[in-house]
């Protein structure tokens, strides 16, 4: 029982199905030649040609079919970071491409893609924080130093998870994150329970060091998307900033080092 | 009056705070999905054999149609 009617889709149906797509390669973490590849193999895949550029917020995207042309903008959203949805996008586009996957069919699994749940926030706590806790060990920490920079990083990250759950606002989460981390990390001074709290203090904020954006900046620019590249430079240097001054703030009210 | 210690004391009450919190609220959610989720159920033979491309076959009214064939 195969149904042997082929989904035809328009245009403006492309244009609208690569623009959710490219919403999400980009809120997911992909660089802009992934979207470019990825983009233009999906849009030959209909018998259609696309272009677009990317601006700080915005996508601007032209598909061009058999007899019309249709020009969108759509708003770049914020997403968490996601290597498996990049993966799972780009074997769409390949199935698209290679299988010749119905229009149809494709539309629905990029929904499916879309509702994809994330990383378990509990797995991922204890993950990020013992990630931080090895950096402190690489950085010449002792084990008191890991363990209070495993908690520091531990609260630190369960407090961004809940702010952004609710929205707030990235750079104010950055500020309030490492401010709450930097006090924690700096009970080794406070106590006198270690031997390295500079270490200790250093390395509890390292978890909020945007490392993607400044990687896909520098990728961006290799590939001469400027605007993009700049975009995500500057978003990754407000964040470290914010991160600075957080830490800084809790350095101060702990009476620790440079101040 | 020791401002570290004092800063220190809050952001630990704070946390422990916001811990427990999240801790509730795992608890409840894991509470009311394991509330609607069924241990058995009569599903349609569609459900567990469907392939890309096949007919929504819902009520008979759709089988009729095989039948004009």
């Amino acid at each position: 029982m195969t149904n042997s009617t082929i989904c035809r889709p328009t245009v403006k149906e492309v244009s609208d199905f690569l623009s959710e797509y490219a919403v999400q390669l980009f809120g997911s973490g992909a660089t802009c030649i992934r979207m470019e590849k990825n983009m233009h193999r999906i849009a030959r895949s209909q018998d259609m040609e696309a272009s677009f550029s990317i601006l700080p917020r915005h996508i601007h995207l032209t598909v061009t079919g058999h007899d019309n042309t249709v020009t969108s903008v759509v708003a770049i959203r914020d997403l968490p970071i996601s290597f498996a949805k990049i993966a799972l996008l780009s074997k769409l586009s390949w199935q698209m491409a290679d299988r010749h996957l119905d229009f149809c069919h494709a539309s629905r699994a990029l929904s499916r893609i879309v509702r994809t749940p994330g990383a378990n926030p509990w797995l991922l706590l204890v993950l990020v924080s013992l990630a931080n806790a090895s950096f402190c060990r690489l950085f010449g920490g002792d084990m008191v130093a890991m363990v209070i920079v495993f908690v520091a990083t531990f609260a630190g990250f369960l407090v961004k998870q809940m702010l952004m759950e609710r929205h707030v606002d990235f750079r104010l989460t950055a500020v309030v994150c490492s401010f709450v981390s930097a006090v924690l990390a700096s009970s080794d001074a406070l106590f006198s329970l270690g031997a390295t709290p500079e270490i200790a203090v250093g390395t509890s904020v390292l978890y909020l060091i945007p490392g993607i954006p400044f990687i896909n900046s520098f990728c961006d620019m290799i590939d001469r998307h400027y605007l993009c590249s700049f975009g995500r430079m500057m978003n990754a240097v407000v964040l470290s900033c914010c991160l600075s001054a957080g830490l800084c703030a809790g350095m101060m009210l702990m009476n620790l080092g440079m101040f | 009056m020791n401002v570290p210690l004092i800063t220190w004391s809050c952001i630990v009450a704070i946390i422990v705070l916001v811990f427990a919190c999240r801790i509730y609220g795992s608890i409840r959610r894991t509470r009311h999905v394991a509330a609607h989720t069924k241990l058995f159920s009569v599903g349609q033979e569609w459900e567990e054999i469907y392939i890309p491309g096949d007919r929504m076959i819902k009520g008979d009214y759709d089988y009729d149609e095989f039948d004009d064939l």
